[in-house]
């Protein structure tokens, strides 16, 4: 992924635009359609910087800690609210800001501590559970056999390959905007018989079918090209047709060096994803909400290289079209002297997967009780409480 | 039915049988493999790897002076594009050439084993312009000259290869209070000592502290790369972190500032018993089952702790042991073994060869096309781009990642695409020579029926058989 695109006027665009904006697809009918609330989960890999993304610029320990990375709103950071700032990478955002539509969390992580490794982070972030223990089913597949609302809901993993957030044993599509499957129904036939005696392949291949069937449909037949926006216009095609729940990756936020250009890379693909979600999601998008996050934030303290090392709090978005956006979030920690987690990190004040099970409650009623067994199993019931104003 | 052992030595440890080909019969054919191959030269590195490097230097120079000049306006920008698609060029070819090697060599179970252990010491040739050709000579330099020795031999090569030191940043780490940091702004970064702890060798979770991670990082100061001159490894004293650090309760540095004291724990490192475990481990997962069955791994660790981490003896084991010839089917082929033994079995490597090197990077030859097409571009579609790893963890190992729609559709497009190259035509000879005795009778049944010879050659590559092993 990552072609280069026009990021700045397409966010303009997607601001501008958003009263005349129309459902990028037409409206497909289904015997029985779905609710229609919507979910997207963007998991941003290599631990996105939140200290980079939302800077606290009035926070008189930052700029001392961040000598060459921390700006001010007289060096181009877009104010947010007088004490954090927006970085201007993320600049198309910032009408997404104003009308309410976008809400940063500080501080939060998910339980895991101290071993801050990519590939445990992001394990225990997919799986939803409170430590590494190998858990390979994910928190977004148990959320869909939990509730009448959520029982039987489509969902698609945007890849080539299964993440393991979406990995379990209710079925999820794994199927990219790419991907295509172009056969004559003899040769389906022939392949469905290739493949009877193998559970597992005869039941992928049939699934194969029906997301081309869907895809198709919702793109037509001609040559796509992978790039974050044919991304975006994909998944916002399938959750205007009958896929509820949604998720895929943005890599390369792992800045350990020369943080600026590495960040801003990661950043535009990020910026591409939901302005061009909430076009093509058209009226739709009102129903929808995206939460994107991370398996940890990195030192608060940059290092010897322009760039920062593995943390532990972080930041994580929320966008959606009707939620109660434009406000930092979260319990913030601060990062003067004595604030920080073991003298190194932005301090986590909550559990990430408190907000994930409030949005979920949200967008399909999955209950308390439920969401702190069998989705996020030990996590704490009331801790969701503060982020059911979102 | 048993399945013989010579078909699961082609297989589940090496690239598939190619029709013709006299495979390796058991598991001591497979171990004479190490010792034949070793020596050989890879086929993206025939010219040699001083050559290779002083190309990629070259190149990379050139293009830096083309980008100042451009800035300054004393230079065409028109000047820089045949640069840009020269490296291409040279990278795709090595590339290509990478395939080729796996394809075309009869030592399938080495091979197997330099791609493990690259993915296990990952390093992404997409880091930045110098990584582009450190990465192929990472594999040949470090890798494959090193594993079938003594795992601490492998280790060592790759920690203090070129390759590795940019990939993890450690060409930009120095000591808090080294003489270079007092003098300029520069300081530690963690990401080589983070690694080399969590993934080359102890494993995550195995007992060690965010201390020991960071005075990891602190003993390997002074190891940094010579970027001014040849790209080599260098350790520079102005870098090094003076006095003691203390690495899982070892002290390093007490005896001044040294190179000696990387290697020592490196070494250190190597000699852990978590960390033969978690090799022995990622081997059993990676060639048997996602979930590595303990009656494997442990006479690999007994052989393991003998040997004092010889790597064919621990080989050895692993084969000795007959649940290393049962329960066939278990593990799904990546991307890269789905194409390489696809190729193999239609015998298209003479063909991959004649569209070698590449020229241009846009080309109009139909054969060029389809070769780039089948190889890189189709890597890159089903998720295990060539030497472009994910991250320093590699790709993913469980099947259940690998056997989704898309991948499957991928996979079916391809097997379609290779079937118009194959040089055998009957369907059912091709899967009973490709397939060996893991052809389902039905399997056999059904290709049989084909409408088309294509459709039935297709049908044998896109087959679960095939894809499994």
């Amino acid at each position: 992924m990552g072609q280069a695109f026009s990021v700045t006027r397409r966010g303009f665009l997607a601001g501008a635009c958003s009263l005349a904006a129309a459902p990028a697809f037409a409206p497909v009918s289904f015997a029985a359609m779905p609710g229609d609330r919507r979910f997207v989960a963007i998991i941003l890999r290599g631990a996105m910087d939140g200290l980079h993304l939302v800077q606290p610029y009035g926070d008189k320990a930052f700029a001392g800690m961040r000598p060459t990375l921390a700006l001010t709103p007289d060096r181009g950071l877009l104010d947010l609210d007088g004490y954090f700032g927006l970085h201007p990478d993320a600049a198309p955002l910032m009408p997404l800001w104003s009308s309410g539509e976008l809400a940063f969390v500080n501080a939060v992580s998910t339980p895991y501590r101290d071993g801050r490794s990519h590939f445990d982070g992001q394990d225990i972030l997919e799986a939803g559970t409170a430590s590494a223990d190998g858990t390979r089913t994910g928190w977004l597949n148990r959320a869909l056999s939990v509730t009448d609302r959520s029982r039987g809901l489509r969902a698609i993993d945007v890849n080539t390959t299964m993440e393991l957030i979406l990995a379990g044993s209710n079925p999820v599509d794994v199927w990219e905007e790419t991907s295509s499957i172009g056969m004559s129904p003899d040769m389906v036939g022939f392949m469905r018989r290739l493949y009877t005696e193998d559970p597992a392949f005869s039941r992928v291949f049939d699934e194969a079918l029906r997301a081309d069937a869907d895809t198709e449909r919702l793109l037509g037949t001609g040559k796509r090209r992978q790039s974050m926006d044919d991304m975006a216009r994909f998944t916002a095609g399938m959750l205007n047709g009958d896929y509820r729940i949604a998720a895929f990756s943005i890599d390369g936020w792992d800045s350990h060096a020369q943080q600026p250009d590495v960040f801003s890379r990661a950043a535009k693909d990020l910026v591409t994803v939901l302005t061009g979600l909430k076009s093509a999601l058209g009226s739709n998008w009102k129903n929808t909400v995206v939460l994107a996050m991370t398996e940890f934030g990195r030192t608060a303290r940059e290092n010897g290289s322009q760039g920062t090392d593995h943390g532990t709090g972080g930041v994580a978005l929320v966008a959606g079209g009707d939620i109660a956006g434009g406000k930092v979030m979260g319990r913030w920690p601060g990062i003067g002297d004595g604030q920080l987690y073991e003298d190194r990190d932005l301090l986590p004040t909550q559990d990430v997967r408190a907000l994930a099970a409030a949005l979920l409650q949200r967008q399909f009623g999955v209950g308390a009780d439920v969401l702190a067994g069998t989705v996020f199993p030990g996590l704490d019931r009331g801790a969701s409480a503060e982020f059911r104003r979102i | 039915m048993a399945i013989s052992r010579k078909t699961y030595a082609a297989i589940r440890y090496g690239y598939g049988f190619a029709p013709g080909e006299d495979g390796p019969a058991d598991g001591d054919a497979l171990l004479a493999q190490l010792s034949a191959a070793k020596g050989q030269v890879p086929a993206f590195l025939k010219d040699g790897a001083a050559a290779h490097l002083k190309q990629g230097i070259d190149l990379k120079v050139q293009i830096n002076t083309a980008d100042e000049g451009i800035r300054e306006g004393t230079v065409d920008p028109q000047y820089k594009k045949p640069l840009i698609d020269q490296r291409n060029a040279l990278f795709l070819t090595d590339l290509m050439e990478r395939v080729l090697q796996a394809v075309q060599s009869p030592y399938g179970f080495h091979e197997r084993l330099v791609a493990f252990w690259f993915d296990h010491f990952s390093i992404s040739a997409m880091k930045n312009d110098a990584t582009r050709f450190l990465t192929p000579l990472f594999e040949a330099e470090a890798i494959r000259p090193n594993i079938s020795g003594r795992f601490v031999d492998l280790l060592l090569a790759a920690e203090n290869h070129p390759g590795m030191l940019t990939f993890l940043d450690q060409d930009k780490s120095a000591g808090p209070s080294s003489e270079a940091a007092r003098k300029r702004r520069i300081g530690l970064n963690e990401n080589l000592g983070r690694e080399l702890i969590e993934l080359h060798t102890m494993g995550a979770r195995s007992g060690y502290t965010q201390s020991d991670v960071r005075n990891a990082a602190l003993v390997l100061t002074g190891m940094t790369v010579d970027k001014g001159r040849d790209f080599s490894a260098v350790f520079r004293p102005a870098l090094a972190q003076p006095g003691e650090k203390v690495v899982l309760g070892k002290n390093y540095g007490g005896n001044g500032i040294s190179q000696a004291d990387s290697h020592a724990m490196i070494t250190d490192l190597a000699g852990r018993p978590e960390t033969a475990l978690h090799i022995c481990r990622k081997l059993v997962t990676h060639f048997i089952a996602d979930t590595p069955p303990d009656e494997v791994v442990k006479p690999m660790l007994a052989a393991w702790k003998k040997t004092d981490g010889d790597l064919t003896a621990v080989y050895a084991a692993m084969l000795d042991h007959p649940r290393a010839w049962d329960g066939f089917g278990q593990k799904i082929k990546r991307p890269f073994d789905f194409i390489v033994s696809g190729l193999r079995a239609v015998n298209a490597g003479t063909t991959l060869q004649s569209t070698l090197p590449v020229v241009d990077m846009v080309t109009q030859d139909k054969t060029a096309k389809t070769m780039r097409d089948m190889t890189d571009g189709a890597m890159r579609r089903m998720g295990q781009p060539i030497w472009k790893p994910p991250s320093p963890a590699g790709f993913d190992e469980h099947g259940d990642a690998w056997l989704t729609p898309a991948q499957l559709a991928e996979r079916i497009n391809w097997a379609r695409r290779a079937a118009a190259l194959a040089q055998v035509k009957e369907p059912v000879a091709l899967a009973q020579d490709v397939l060996g005795d893991v052809a389902r009778p039905d399997t056999l049944q059904v290709i049989g029926r084909a409408p088309n010879r294509m459709q039935g050659i297709a049908m044998v590559l896109a087959s679960a058989e095939f894809n499994r092993r």
